[in-house]
């Protein structure tokens, strides 16, 4: 076949990369719930659910069916079109986040030049479908999760900014497969410390709110809000939701990985052997074995937090945000820069 | 504690760090769920379940129907109905006990004379049915040892 011939049939290749990815994401993500109900479990030395199929691997499989068969209800007095809509937004926007995020080698659905910008505006969209679900609902449980979620996003949203920027200098590059690029001898965690840490623990814990979780799971906040947003939604609508958020989680623990753990890439100089070998396809799944360790592993953390930590309250949320990261994260990044220019100018090595 | 102190404590996250170690500990137990249909936990001695009437070693029954349980039973749950023998002996023709009602406090057990009236470890006590767990004193009654000899 001609390298025309190859370019004839690019969309088909692109179209099953894309429906590759998507259908394994959605399947981490249903995993993901089973991951946390057993991990919260362990946490409260309880044992979790086991019963469906062998270690209760089949659980998610039977929630999904039992969400299908559930009643649809729609409360009389929603905007219905904003109430249908919600649910599509908070999902689609979750589905859309993971298009720029390079999972292995090769493995990513668009890697295009602004990935890290993209990443930020996509990932703030997404509270458009919590805030559309509170207002429509007509529900004041409803109204006042999406309210704080809109002011903890934009709160948050600052301090993962000047994470990101701390990402782009280090790296040199808004692109996601460049980023990791950059990473293959040291990653940005250990980069210029403990300055890359830093970085690494603003930018954690700004997605921790970002992605509604606790201690920072306001618009949910069960004992405050009943359930928040999402009180008034049922069956699959309310499904929607639960994919959104946990597919958010497992977003979030992506983005984390590629911009500070090196993304596909194995610590202490072992990335240098993988590269080695010439196998393509032994490359590809070591290199997507290792990413999704990575993620495990964050994703981890995010339950033992959540088990561990109670919610904080509204004021100390903002206070943690405006007074704390905001100044922090602009501190590192002029620490950083000012590290980096004397590195440069006195031509300390890299 | 100083200002400094309260400081690198906030500073360091010192007090989450603790949190998270302490669940991380336990997770590390063993979990304490009983998975119960597979493993049952040992009842106590004196656990007070299912009612059985017991008999004498001969295989006859120890319940004369005084009616001594019926009276103390505070939930009425035990009704009886004497009758006599050929040879003039009093016996419950009649026994029984409602489980919808009994409270299980162990009172009828307290009251009989001749404690033919015990209670056992089984609490498994569910049932499809509402009349089945009206409990003649055929399902109350310990197997008669001579009829048992016969069956095997």
């Amino acid at each position: 076949m001609t390298a025309s011939g190859v370019e004839q049939f690019s969309w088909l290749i692109f179209a099953f990369k894309m429906l590759l990815i998507f259908a394994g994401f959605l399947t981490v993500t249903a995993y993901n719930t089973l991951y946390e109900r057993r991990v919260a479990a362990a946490l409260q030395q309880r044992v979790g659910p086991n019963r469906v199929g062998p270690l209760g691997l089949l659980q998610p499989i039977a929630d999904g069916v039992k969400l299908i068969f559930k009643e649809d209800l729609t409360p009389a007095m929603v905007d219905r079109f904003l109430y249908f809509l919600a649910p599509s937004i908070t999902m689609s926007c979750t589905l859309a986040i993971i298009a720029v995020i390079p999972f292995t080698e090769n493995a990513v659905i668009a890697d295009f030049n602004v990935g890290l910008l993209y990443l930020l505006a996509v990932s703030s969209l997404a509270v458009y479908g919590i805030v559309l679900a509170g207002w429509s609902s007509n529900s004041k449980y409803s109204l006042l999760g999406g309210l704080r979620s809109s002011a903890q996003m934009i709160s948050y949203e600052l301090a993962i900014g000047l994470s990101v920027a701390l990402v782009v200098m280090l790296s040199g590059s808004f692109n996601l497969s460049q980023v990791i690029a950059e990473q293959q001898v040291h990653w940005n965690l250990w980069k210029y410390p403990p300055l890359g840490l830093i970085g690494f623990f603003v930018f954690y814990i700004a997605m921790l709110a970002e992605t509604n979780r606790a201690p920072f799971d306001f618009p949910e906040a069960e004992q405050e809000l009943v359930a928040g947003f999402h009180t008034e939604y049922s069956a699959m609508k309310f499904a929607g939701f639960y994919i959104g958020e946990y597919g958010n989680m497992v977003a979030a623990a992506s983005i984390t990985a590629v911009l500070f753990l090196g993304g596909y890439q194995l610590p202490l100089g072992l990335q240098a052997k993988v590269a080695a070998i010439d196998a393509y396809w032994v490359r590809m799944l070591i290199g997507l074995a290792v990413m999704l360790t990575k993620v495990a592993v964050l994703i981890f953390t995010y339950f033992w937090v959540r088990w561990t930590l109670p919610r904080y309250r509204y004021d100390q949320l903002m206070e943690l945000g405006w007074k704390r990261f905001v100044p922090i994260g602009l501190a590192n990044l002029m620490l950083t820069a000012i590290y980096m220019l004397a590195w440069q100018r006195l031509g300390w090595g890299a | 504690m100083g200002a400094l102190g309260r400081f690198l404590r906030s500073v360091t996250l010192w007090d989450i760090w603790k949190g998270l170690a302490l669940t991380m500990r336990h997770a590390l137990r063993k979990p304490v769920t009983l998975r119960y249909p597979e493993q049952r936990r040992e009842v106590a001695e004196r656990f007070r379940g299912r009612h059985r009437l017991r008999r004498w070693d001969d295989g006859s029954e120890r319940c004369v129907a005084c009616g001594m349980c019926a009276a103390v039973c505070p939930a009425a749950a035990i009704y009886i109905e004497p009758g006599e023998t050929q040879y003039g002996e009093r016996f419950a023709k009649v026994y029984e006990v409602n489980a919808m009602r009994c409270v299980y406090c162990g009172f009828c057990v307290e009251a009989c004379p001749y404690d033919a009236i015990v209670m056992t470890g089984d609490y498994e006590m569910a049932e499809y049915n509402k009349a089945d767990l009206l409990w003649d004193k055929d399902r109350l009654t310990e197997p008669d040892p001579a009829a048992r000899a016969q069956e095997s």
